[in-house]
């Protein structure tokens, strides 16, 4: 029973998602230039440039080598 | 990591993502983008990705992505299991990259003195670690420093890259 309600509504979802990707370059659009997910990008790229070494991953690479 | 999730729609490349959140505010739609961040051969991820997510809103009609929002939809365990399944299958295709995520500090976050989007993707990553560390080497950073993931130990921002 819960399977099946499961399912309806997922495909109640698929749906509703479809009408609304009709719309899909505009919304590509807008996720690309969101400009919360910009200034975060900005943020991460900021805050790793900043690291200075030793790197705790450097062991992770060392290892991939041999 | 045998979590609930939402089905997810490939949008672009590999690069964006969307599924539909459905809960006590009915359907809202959620989309994860996968950006490129500067490559710093010195440090030895190349390429690395930055992983952002948010609700796609239409305002008039204007479509916008807002990731500062909390929908209140009552289903956020499901929303960031569906995000670490998108990153994970993301890492799968392109086992060279590695994925930094942060959540974002609302006012709710600042009052409690934590980043609460992140203490969820932590919380997935911790019940979780048993399964996910066989395949995936986690580093958690705060302040600017990092260090292999601890489990227990809270993170500003987390890199992932498949073993």
């Amino acid at each position: 029973m819960n399977t099946h309600m499961e399912k309806h509504k997922e495909m109640e979802s698929e749906a509703w998602m479809e009408e609304l990707l009709k719309d899909k370059e505009r919304i590509i659009a807008a996720i690309k230039n969101s400009p919360g997910l910009q200034r975060r990008n900005r943020e991460a790229a900021e805050m790793l440039s900043k690291l200075k070494p030793p790197f705790p991953w450097d062991d992770h690479y060392a290892q991939k080598k041999d | 990591m045998n979590k609930d999730t939402y089905p997810f729609l490939n949008l672009e490349g590999d690069f964006i993502y969307a599924f539909v959140s459905e809960g006590i505010r009915g359907k809202i739609l959620k989309a994860v983008l996968i950006s490129p961040l500067p490559y710093h051969p010195e440090k030895h991820f190349n390429p690395l990705f930055n992983l952002g997510f948010g609700d796609v809103v239409r305002d008039d009609e204007e479509w916008t992505l807002d990731d500062s929002v909390r929908s209140g939809n009552g289903d956020m365990p499901k929303v960031i299991a569906t995000v670490a399944r998108i990153a994970m299958e993301f890492l799968r295709k392109h086992p060279d990259c590695a994925l930094s995520f942060q959540g974002y500090i609302d006012q709710k976050s600042v009052l409690h003195g934590k980043n609460h989007r992140n203490v969820l993707y932590q919380r997935g990553i911790n019940s979780n670690w048993a399964e996910l560390s066989v395949e995936f080497t986690f580093w958690g950073g705060k302040a600017g420093n990092f260090e292999k993931y601890v489990v227990g130990n809270q993170y500003d921002q987390i890199l992932v890259k498949i073993k």
